[in-house]
């Protein structure tokens, strides 16, 4: 069976949609599979929004992680339970898609995403247009297929802490195939970039710990990506420990392939998120 | 099209290259008017992208993608400006008028539409939120 729209797909129904302004959507993680983080539900919300921009231009741009300004991480999500899935498109054209959007569950916000922007690339390098309409469409009527998604692998390269506990490192080596890159994407596999930012996100925790910390992540920003990380390439990643002071710290972490900086954003830890829950700009 | 005086790209400068600094991940002081984004500072495309939407936010404008060109090309068609990618003499010796604050010995010949974005500097943008702003 494909892997098309199963295997890194996360949304199964789209109850509302004005393409290129507002959506509204759903996406029940299957109960089969062993966790699902922030950077999945964070990858739940680009996705609508994704969905809303591709309508708008007629299926003929495909968007791409590129910007978040400021994601809050506000509770976790456990495998069974159905994301309820909002996003406002600022602004889409040929160029890029600008929104912001949130998850929540049982009516109570889980994830929140600010000044957000994905480079609009030719829908035709990574997916067939007709393909990703028809899917739209599906899931427009309620007649997707879903409980698809069968988890991805937790875990790359070692993660090693400096003695000086000041910074932590590790390295990932993408995939050659495997089942969610047949999915992200169909004609040109990349790895996610929020599953690279899953790893990012546990190596800082790994080093925050190290460093006594009790608390979690509970915000990330500046987040930018820079370049694809394609099947066979090995990335270097790093976590600096920017401020800490007990609980509270601010964490900066990148990703290079070789000299070059693929991926770089904040991270704040935190006993609990100190933003108000319904906080919109 | 109104000057804008060095008076106003002075005001705003200081918001300008903080947004520069941050976007691009370096000093504000490595950050001087008249740098290359591209050449000295080595921005990217995503860069662009993150520093038009952060002045968007922070100065309470909207900057249409090719703004910038449209607003350089002015009455002259787009067929007088470029032609088949590169931008003709005419258009040029206009980009270098509405462009003056990027010295003249950055303008290769011939000049490609692709490469226009090399010539921008801090100052560049500067001048493009003063005009937004005042045509309100």
């Amino acid at each position: 069976m494909s892997d098309h729209f199963r295997s890194f797909t996360f949304v199964d129904r789209i109850l509302e949609d004005q393409p290129g302004s507002e959506i509204r959507g759903e996406f029940t993680v299957p109960e089969s599979v062993e966790e699902f983080t922030y950077t999945h539900v964070a990858e739940a919300v680009g996705q609508i929004a994704g969905w809303s921009a591709m309508a708008a231009l007629d299926f003929t741009v495909r968007p791409v992680a590129g910007l978040a300004g400021h994601i809050d991480l506000i509770a976790p999500v456990t495998p069974g339970e159905t994301l309820e899935l909002s996003a406002t498109v600022n602004r889409v054209d040929e160029e890029a898609v600008a929104y912001r959007g949130e998850a929540r569950v049982d009516g109570k916000p889980v994830l929140r995403l600010k000044h957000c922007v994905g480079p609009a690339l030719p829908m035709v390098e990574f997916d067939d247009p007709a393909a990703v309409r028809d899917r739209y469409e599906l899931m427009c009527a309620g007649r997707a297929e879903t409980g698809t998604y069968p988890g991805v692998p937790a875990g790359y390269g070692p993660m090693v802490v400096d003695d000086s506990l000041d910074f932590a490192t590790s390295s990932l080596t993408v995939p050659e195939d495997t089942t969610f890159l047949r999915d992200h994407f169909p004609r040109k596999p990349v790895f996610p970039g929020t599953l690279l930012m899953n790893e990012k996100l546990r190596l800082a925790t790994v080093l925050y710990e190290a460093r006594g910390g009790k608390g979690r992540i509970v915000l990330v920003t500046k987040v930018k990506f820079r370049a694809f990380m394609l099947p066979g390439e090995t990335l270097s990643l790093r976590a600096e420990c920017q401020q800490q002071e007990g609980d509270v710290a601010t964490y900066r972490v990148e990703s290079r392939n070789g000299d070059r900086e693929v991926s770089s954003s904040r991270v704040r830890f935190d006993r609990e998120p100190s933003l108000p829950e319904d906080s919109h700009d | 099209m109104e000057e804008i005086t060095q008076e106003e790209i002075d005001a705003i400068y200081p918001q300008v290259a903080e947004i520069i600094a941050d976007a691009l991940g370096c000093d504000e002081d490595e950050v001087s008017k008249q740098a290359s984004l591209i050449n000295d500072l080595d921005a990217e495309s995503i860069d662009f992208l993150d520093i038009v939407f952060r002045l968007e936010r922070e100065f309470k404008v909207k900057i249409p993608r090719g703004k910038m060109i449209e607003d350089a090309r002015g009455d002259m068609s787009e067929e007088e400006f470029e032609q088949s990618g590169v931008v003709t003499d005419a258009g040029v010796a206009r980009l270098k008028s509405f462009m003056s604050e990027v010295p003249v010995d950055r303008f290769p010949e011939p000049l490609k539409s692709a490469g226009i974005p090399k010539l921008f500097t801090p100052e560049t943008f500067c001048k493009m939120v003063i005009r937004i702003q005042k045509q309100g």
